[in-house]
Order: C-alpha cells, then sequence, then structure tokens
C-alpha cells in the first residue's frame, strides 16, 4: 500500500528523522502505527529488536522519495561514513540486518561492544537555524556519527542530553523531534556557556572529515580507504608501515597527553557547571585508544585504527589544503 | 484518486503553490452548466416496453439536474473557497511547515496561524428548503473536483502529498461533536483510498472529544483539506444545551487556525444558529448565506425545470405540457423541486399501473391528497403563506423571518425579497436580451438598481446571484433534452 504522504528530506536529515517527522504528520496515535506503516510490520518497541530487512524499508519509503535503496541508504544515514573508512562495500543482507541498526543514526557504533545505547546529538545552533530556515528542527546525520563531538558547521559541542538537567531523549520509543528546549527542565541548551570548551584539533578533524564523507553522498570510487591500513598491518604490507613508525608511537603519546590536560579541564568545568553534565568523555580519543585495547572483534578495531591513523597522518600533513584531498580521496 | 498535473494557474498569485495548481482550471460559466447539468439517456421507443421495465425507468427522473443561474453562483462560491483557503496554504514555504510542527506537539486545536492565515478564513452557508437540491447541486458541484489528488513531483523535486479537495460530511443526528469527527475520520479514511485507518484507531483507543478535536486539526492540515462541506446542519438544533455552539465554534476554529474553509448546508431551521453568536454569522458571510428558495408561480426557472423533466415520459399516450398543466404542478409541488418530480413521477407510475397510459392536469391536483397525503399538511402550508404555520413546520419558516424575530429587540429588519426579486429580473433580462436586444438593454439598470437598495436594507444578508455580475448565457446552454438524447 502507497503511503498517503512522506515528508521531502531537509539538507542532511536522517531516516529516523524523517521518521518522526512522519510520525507527527500522519496523527498516529502511537509509534506502533507509525512503524508499521513505513515498514509494513508491527513492533513490540520501538523497532529496535526486530529484523526487518532494508529492501523492506527501502520498498515502502523508495518510491515516495524517488530513491532506489543505494540512494536511499547513501542520502540519509551514515553508512557511506562506514563504506568510505572500512573500504569494504555493503553486504545488505548480512550487515544492514536491522531496521534499527538502519535506524540507530549512530550506526555503525553497533559493531563496537559497550555502546549499545546512543542518544542522538543535536547541535543548539543548527536548532535554531533549522527553525528559522525550515520551520521545524530535525536530526542531523553530520552529527551522529559516534566520534563526531562537534558541529562541523558551527564549531560547538555537540549534545547528547540537557546540559542541564541531564534527561535524554528516546527517539525510538517517541519518535521525537529535535528541541532547543529541554521536556523536563523547559532549559534552553543554547544558553549553555560551556558548549565551545575544550575542542580539539582532533575533535575537528574527525567531524570535519565525517561531514566531507557524508556531503558527497556518493561511495568512494577507488577502493584506498584508511581501513585497509590496519588490515595490512598485520599482513606486512608495506603500505602499512605508517603505523608501526616511532612518529605514530609519539602521536599516540601525545594524544594522551592532550586528553590529560582536558581532563583536567573537565574537572574544573564540572565544578562550575552542572556536576551531572560530562561533555562526551566516552567520545574522546582516550576512549578511542581504550576501546581499540578492549575490543575484540577485528572490524571494529579496525575503525578505530583508523581514525587514530587518519589523526596522526593529517597531524604530520600540516593540514594542507582540503581534507579530502590531503587523504587522497577521490 | 488522481495524480497531479500541474498547470499555469489563471490567477496569477496562485503560482507557486503545488495544491492550487493541481486543481482543475476556473470553468468559463458555460462549461460549468454544462457541467453541473446531468440528463440521463432517453429514447422514445421505450413508451412501447412492457410495463414493469417503464415503471423502473422512472427511477432515471432523480438523476436529473437541470442547472440553474442559481447553482452556478453555488459553484463560483465553492470555487472561490477552495482557492482562498489553498492562497495562503503552500506547503513549500517554511510559515507552513512551522505551523504543522506546532499543531504536532501542542496537543491542542488552539494554535496560533502564520500571519498570512488571517487574510484567508473564509466560510459559506447554504440554506433552503427540504428537498430543494441543496445536497444534489452541492455534491453535482463538489464532482467537478478530483477528492484526493495525488502529489509525487513538483518541478523536479519530491513531494508526495496527498491533496483532499474536498471532505463532505453530515451533521450527526444528535448534533454531537464526538460523532462529527468520527465520521471525519471515516470520510479521510475513504478519501484516502484505505492508505490510513484513523477510524479503526481511534475507536480502539480511550481518547475524549478534545483528543479527536486536535487530531482532526492536524489531519485537515496533513492532508491539506480544501473545503470540509457539512451537511444537514440542522441536527445542530438537537444537540443538547450548548452543544450546537461548542460544534459551531470548533468549526470555526478549524478555519481560523488551519485555514480550512467550510461550507455549511442546512434547511431554514438552521438558520436561528446563525442568530444567536454574531462572530458565527460573519464567518459564514464570504459569500453572503446562500439561499435556494422555492420557485415562484412565475418563474422562468421554473417552468424551465418542468420543460426538462417532461421529456422524459414513459406513458404510452403522450401528455402534452400546457399552461394548466404547468399550474397544476406548481400548486401541487409549491415550486419545491424534489416534489416538482415525485408528482410527475407518481402521476407517470399510476398512469402505466392502472393502463390509462396517459394523465391529466386534474390528477395532478391530487396526486400530493392521493398519493402522498404525508406531504399535504406542509404543502398547503405554503400555499397559504400564513405565518402562524411556520409554527407548526418550524423547517419552513424563511431564514428573513428568523432572523427578523432575532432583531425584532433592536428594530432593524431584514428584506430578502427584494434580492430574490432582483435574481429573477436578471434571469428575465437575459431571456428577453436574447428575442429583442434593445429591450433587454433597456432594463440592463433595473436589476442593479434593485440590488443596491436591496444591499442597504440588509445589513449582513446577501443572496444567490446578487454578486455575479457576469451572468451566464443560460440560453447558450440551455438543456435542449431531444438534442442531447438524440447524441
Amino acid at each position: 500500500m502507497r503511503l498517503p504522504f512522506f515528508p521531502t528530506p531537509f539538507p542532511d536529515e536522517t531516516l529516523v528523522s524523517l521518521f518522526c517527522r512522519y510520525h507527527f504528520m500522519s496523527g498516529n496515535i502511537s509509534t506502533t502505527e507509525t512503524y508499521q506503516q513505513l515498514t509494513g510490520i508491527a513492533y513490540s518497541w520501538g523497532g529496535r529488536n526486530s529484523a526487518t530487512s532494508l529492501e523492506a524499508i527501502a520498498a515502502r519509503i523508495g518510491p515516495c522519495l524517488l530513491m532506489s535503496t543505494d540512494e536511499l541508504v547513501d542520502s540519509l544515514t551514515i553508512a557511506p561514513l562506514h563504506h568510505w573508512l572500512i573500504g569494504k562495500p555493503f553486504e545488505r543482507k548480512s550487515e544492514i540486518m536491522g531496521l534499527g541498526q538502519i535506524l540507530n543514526m549512530s550506526w555503525p557504533v553497533r559493531m563496537i561492544p559497550d555502546r549499545e545505547s546512543v542518544s542522538p546529538r543535536i547541535c543548539p545552533v543548527c536548532i535554531c537555524k533549522d527553525e528559522e530556515m525550515f520551520g521545524v528542527a530535525y536530526w542531523h546525520r553530520e552529527h551522529q556519527h559516534c566520534y563526531t563531538t562537534i558541529c562541523p558547521t558551527h564549531g560547538v559541542r555537540l549534545l547528547d542530553s540537557c546540559p542541564w538537567c541531564g534527561s535524554r531523549q528516546n527517539i525510538y520509543t517517541q519518535l521525537c523531534l529535535p528541541s532547543i528546549c529541554c521536556r523536563w527542565c523547559g532549559e534552553r541548551a543554547d544558553r549553555f556557556s560551556g558548549l565551545t570548551d575544550d575542542v580539539t584539533w582532533f575533535e575537528e578533524l574527525v567531524s570535519e572529515l565525517s561531514s566531507s564523507i557524508l556531503r558527497r553522498n556518493r561511495r568512494p570510487s577507488s577502493d584506498w580507504t584508511l581501513g585497509r591500513a590496519e588490515s595490512r598491518i598485520g599482513h606486512g604490507d608495506p603500505q602499512a608501515s605508517l603505523v608501526d613508525t616511532p612518529e605514530f608511537v609519539q602521536f599516540l603519546q601525545m594524544l594522551h597527553m592532550e586528553i590529560a590536560h582536558i581532563d583536567a579541564q573537565d574537572e574544573q568545568a564540572r565544578n562550575c557547571h552542572n556536576p551531572r553534565w560530562n561533555p562526551f568523555q566516552r567520545f574522546r580519543a582516550e576512549f578511542l585508544m581504550e576501546s581499540l585495547r578492549s575490543c575484540e572483534r577485528p572490524r571494529a578495531r579496525g575503525y578505530l585504527y583508523s581514525w587514530l591513523v587518519l589523526g596522526f597522518a593529517y597531524r604530520r600533513e600540516q593540514k594542507t589544503g582540503s581534507i579530502m584531498d590531503a587523504f587522497g580521496f577521490a | 484518486m488522481i495524480s497531479a498535473i500541474y498547470r499555469r494557474p489563471e490567477v496569477f498569485e496562485h503560482q507557486g503553490n503545488p495544491l492550487l495548481e493541481a486543481l482543475p482550471p476556473i470553468l468559463g460559466n458555460g462549461e460549468t452548466l454544462d457541467l453541473l447539468t446531468n440528463l440521463p439517456p432517453y429514447y422514445p421507443n421505450e413508451r412501447n416496453h412492457s410495463q414493469e421495465l417503464r415503471i423502473h425507468y422512472l427511477d432515471r427522473l432523480y438523476d436529473i439536474i437541470q442547472a440553474q443561474p442559481e447553482h452556478l453562483q453555488i459553484a463560483t462560491v465553492v470555487s472561490r473557497l477552495i482557492r482562498h483557503g489553498y492562497k495562503s496554504r503552500n506547503p513549500l514555504l517554511r510559515d507552513y511547515s512551522a505551523h504543522a510542527y506546532q499543531l504536532a506537539t501542542l496537543d491542542s486545536e488552539f494554535v496560533t496561524p502564520p500571519p498570512n492565515f488571517a487574510k484567508c478564513r473564509s466560510g459559506a452557508y447554504l440554506t433552503g428548503l427540504s428537498g430543494i437540491g441543496k445536497t444534489t447541486i452541492v455534491e453535482r458541484i463538489l464532482a467537478t473536483y478530483p477528492q484526493t489528488i495525488v502529489h509525487e513531483k513538483y518541478h523536479d523535486r519530491q513531494f508526495t502529498q496527498s491533496q483532499v479537495v474536498w471532505l463532505k460530511l453530515d451533521c450527526p443526528h444528535d448534533g454531537s461533536l464526538k460523532q462529527l469527527c468520527l465520521s471525519f475520520f471515516s470520510a479521510l479514511d475513504h478519501a484516502l483510498g484505505g492508505a490510513t485507518d484513523y477510524y479503526g484507531q481511534i475507536t480502539k483507543c480511550r481518547m475524549g472529544v478534545e483528543g479527536y478535536v486536535t487530531l482532526m486539526t492536524r489531519l485537515c492540515h496533513t492532508y491539506h483539506i480544501g473545503l470540509l462541506v457539512i451537511d444537514e446542519l440542522q441536527h445542530l438544533t438537537e444537540a443538547p444545551r450548548g452543544g450546537e455552539k461548542k460544534t459551531l465554534n470548533f468549526l470555526l476554529n478549524l478555519m481560523n487556525s488551519i485555514g480550512v474553509p467550510i461550507l455549511l448546508l442546512g434547511t431554514f431551521e438552521s438558520a436561528s444558529i446563525f442568530s444567536k453568536t454574531f462572530r458565527n454569522a460573519r464567518r459564514v458571510s464570504f459569500a453572503g448565506p446562500l439561499i435556494i428558495d422555492r420557485y415562484s408561480k412565475d418563474d422562468p426557472r421554473f417552468r424551465l425545470l418542468i420543460e426538462t423533466i417532461w421529456h422524459y415520459q414513459w406513458t404510452k399516450q403522450p401528455v402534452v405540457l400546457d399552461d394548466k398543466m404547468i399550474e397544476a404542478i406548481y400548486e401541487s409541488s409549491q415550486g419545491i423541486t424534489d416534489v416538482i418530480v415525485n408528482i410527475y413521477m407518481l402521476n407517470q407510475q399510476f398512469a402505466i399501473l392502472d393502463s390509462k397510459e396517459a394523465f391529466t392536469d386534474g390528477d395532478v391536483r391530487k396526486a400530493i391528497s392521493n398519493h402522498c397525503p404525508i406531504l399535504a399538511p406542509a404543502i398547503n402550508a405554503l400555499r397559504s403563506g400564513d405565518k402562524k404555520c411556520y409554527e407548526q413546520f418550524r423547517e419552513l419558516e424563511p431564514p428573513a423571518d428568523q432572523w427578523n424575530r432575532a432583531l425584532s429587540k433592536s428594530g432593524q429588519e431584514i428584506d430578502l425579497m427584494g434580492v430574490n426579486d432582483t435574481l429573477v429580473e436578471e434571469y428575465m433580462q437575459r431571456i428577453d436580451s436574447e428575442a429583442d436586444p434593445q429591450k433587454g438593454a433597456a432594463r440592463a439598470g433595473e436589476p442593479q438598481e434593485i440590488a443596491e437598495q436591496g444591499e442597504s436594507q440588509l445589513n449582513t444578508v446577501q443572496t444567490v446571484g446578487r454578486r455575479d455580475t457576469q451572468r451566464p448565457d443560460l440560453d447558450a446552454h440551455m438543456f435542449r433534452p431531444t438534442e442531447r438524447a438524440k447524441r
């Protein structure tokens, strides 16, 4: 059955954001009806545990958006980022199995253990701009990648919870849209003074590269991706020498020092701001290192290595020219 | 349901709005009359068919629609209402999205509309005697618009929307707001071709009337409802104390907050509802209250209607239509369309069944008392013209009398008769101008003067046919049943 209407995507909007807007406009009493209409299958709760294939969603929504399945994945999810970094083409049936994984805007964060629940993130400045321009705020793709901690457009810290009261929005059960005012305490997020504190070059780097890749909305034309570097390490690949150099070790040490410095600043921040607000501690480089050590799954480890290698190489290149050019992305 | 085909609208301010560009073109008067007139097929040799078959052919009489000048006026009002409502509702504009989101999140129908909505709050009220053909003509007019337009792509941009151009509901028998909302959900599901099941969702969950109202408001916005037609408005008078006010207030809020125009239909009995509150009356005065009154004895439109239906005759012996017959029909029907058709149908039916195969003006005069005695008291009341009879048949009392009663305390008076005269004068002038152009020109000033005089007497009340300065060339499109039948 054809959907009677479907919202037109705004720039850089995620698939789940479209689901949220459809839910609001449809007037459905509960999210169950919305999921059922959009996927053809009823869900017990929020659809996170369901195993609906991407094809089912694409068959329903694709015609409304005039998009093929590939176009839908490339332009409405953060999957292209995964593709560019890991370098392996999708095997949809095995890799994009569940609706939850597609809807989860932090996908493919699920490949990393202990990161099951990630709240969607917002940039308070983007929310104000969206409302001004489109009349409604929405979830941006550029904000949702698991290691992106600052808004690539405005350079402010992304928020995954209210900086005043710490409450989070459960997007899957509520299908809600972002709001500048907290639903619980009513405070405005853009009034928080710590939005621009402690932004490191590494965070800027990650957010800029993520954003550059996502804005392309297409697959890489060459098979050269950073993910290959990690996979080559164990196989004596000459190109993998990048990470085996003393410079790389030095880079990691420097990263540790920066993290230590930021931690000290965080401590001060915690004292002067709301003590419940811990801005993205887990998304910082230290977390990457910890995850790297504890992660047993090869692909996830490769993914983390990719970012570290990326940071190191970028630092070594002294940030000349476009970030995409610096790494040879076509 | 049809797919949207965008065309350049005739009115320049309608450009750039996909909801307006997808509407059918604004038709000329002649084309509208052609579309409104419905003449079922008739074959002269059917007179020779068996009795049983001919009895069934009689049902075709109910399908006949003879377009009249006032119908053209109503069609214009409907067209204006739809387009006027969409003018401020352009889904491509930022304000529209913001408004939709406000409606969706605030859980209330009382949402401040965007600034440009203020100019587009419009509604109309069509009243007339029961059986005069209000519902028939409005349904016929609505049928000239696709009910649902499916949008997919607008100027190379994805635009997946369903535009419900009109939705017609019947006011519930007890005037309840809850039932009105439920019939809205049911009608919307039907208009969307079963793609939604709002009625099922609503009836399954426990939700109060406030919830229904909020949801209804939201859906009017989501599905871009162009015109909400609410028929049988007189049922509101049956609502429990304060119920009619509540329902009317809700409908007005719908106009205010969403900009959905509303056309209210009801018998004369419903006119009393508007005499109680000024704002309700003002909101439905977009084109003035449209009043379809019964035909007067010398009304050329009455003769036109009789001539049209007279060709549909299945008695073996043709019955001639002369002045005596026309007078007899008027006496029996008092100019009410449905009664006219009923009398004609009953006379043919009994002529066929009794094997007389013909009927006279005497038979016509007795038709009501012999075959429809239940109608006789109301017809007699109309014939007598005695205002005391209106106490017994409240719905026969013309709206002007009802409003005059309401105004009696202030010493003002409404006079609708002058305006009705104007309508007839204009119509006669057209007929005359065809026969004698000089005579027509000489009379051209009269109706205008009468109309202006009528306006000064009216306060806020106008009737059908007054505003239309460019009259349809009726004669050019006048029904020729035999010609059409041959075609």
